[in-house]
């Protein structure tokens, strides 16, 4: 072992790279450009807790109706009332991931997903990455300080005014 | 980090395969063959969004295999964990030389040097913890950690965390 840690680097087609969250270095896959199916230019998507919880929720939601619906199983009535625990995958990386967002999730119902997305998505933000964004709906933090201390990248972004209105604003919600 | 991500995957079928529900087939083995998998590029593949568009291309017979090659592009939940990103999560077992706390899908092991100097580990504890003066963390606790490191060994991660700073630890 060398004395000195070399800086993790990951070997991609040849090219080393930096991944490092708190300079917003993400790799070559998750690059803020992305490329979507139909071949436009897309931005890149990250999304907060809450956000997954509730996305998973619906599709899962759908995907049961459906198959249920091919076997001629439940009524209507049963199906929408599906709870959280009855929605489990049989997947273990899948139902971990489920019972981690069940748990962290600030933001427990759609009315106050979308209340955040406005706060969070504005034009003031837009100087903003989509790691920081979702990384500010995702944590609750109380001050400008801690926001800035545990999303480093924000620091020479916002005001600490600024900051702690939308940190506020944020607390409403959850 | 959760992101929505395009992504594809090259299926391979047999002739007995080819037919009227050959679509559906195409649709169930990609969410058995991707969903809750583990990659060192996008991370953990949680969910497909097969309520979107699942494109299923024309197919490509294989020359001398008589089978068929098809590109399935869909829309996907990934899970990513990054050196240098803070993240909550729940201690599942404390020892001596640290504690193991899940990130979701992801274990990710803090070890005693990583952990504040005014916290020390009292195995006589029921269960056995860590402690400082206005922190406790045990097993079930939640804690706020940094990712310091991750690797990927054959279809799973690890990763290194620590609490050593500021706005980390006990939640």
């Amino acid at each position: 072992m060398s004395a000195t840690r070399p800086r993790p680097r990951r070997l991609v087609n040849g090219v080393i790279e930096d991944v490092d969250a708190s300079v917003l270095k993400l790799g070559p896959e998750f690059d803020t450009k992305q490329v979507s199916h139909d071949g436009e230019e897309i931005p890149l998507i990250a999304l907060n807790l809450s956000e997954v919880r509730l996305l998973m929720m619906a599709a899962m939601r759908q995907r049961k109706r459906e198959t249920n619906g091919q076997s001629g199983g439940y009524d209507e009535m049963e199906q929408d009332d599906m709870d959280e625990e009855e929605l489990l995958s049989s997947n273990q990386i899948v139902r971990k991931t489920q019972e981690y967002l069940s748990v962290f999730a600030r933001f427990r119902d759609e009315d106050t997903v979308s209340a955040v997305e406005h706060i969070l998505k504005t034009p003031e933000n837009a100087d903003l990455h989509p790691f920081e964004i979702a990384q500010l709906g995702s944590l609750s933090c109380e001050d400008a300080e801690e926001a800035k201390t545990l999303i480093p990248s924000l620091a020479n972004k916002k005001s600490d005014q600024e900051l702690q209105a939308l940190l506020d604003s944020l607390r409403r919600y959850g | 980090m959760f992101f929505l991500k395009d992504l594809s995957l090259s299926i391979t079928l047999h002739p007995s395969y080819f037919g009227p529900s050959m679509h559906s087939y195409l649709r169930s083995k990609l969410l058995q063959d991707v969903e809750g998998t583990c990659s060192g590029e996008y991370g953990y593949i949680i969910y497909v969004m097969d309520g979107m568009r699942i494109d299923v291309d024309k197919g490509r017979v294989i020359p001398g295999s008589g089978g068929a090659e098809f590109e399935v592009k869909y829309r996907a939940i990934v899970w990513k964990p990054f050196k240098g990103e803070v993240v909550d999560a729940v201690v599942t077992s404390v020892n001596n030389i640290g504690f193991f706390a899940d990130v979701g899908p992801l274990g990710v092991f803090v070890s005693t040097k990583l952990i504040p100097s005014d916290m020390r580990f009292d195995p006589n504890l029921n269960p056995p913890a860590y402690v400082s003066e206005d922190q406790t963390i045990e097993k079930g606790s939640h804690v706020r950690l940094k990712i310091v490191g991750t690797r990927v060994d054959v279809g799973e991660m690890f990763a290194i965390g620590s609490i050593k700073e500021d706005y980390l630890g006990v939640l």
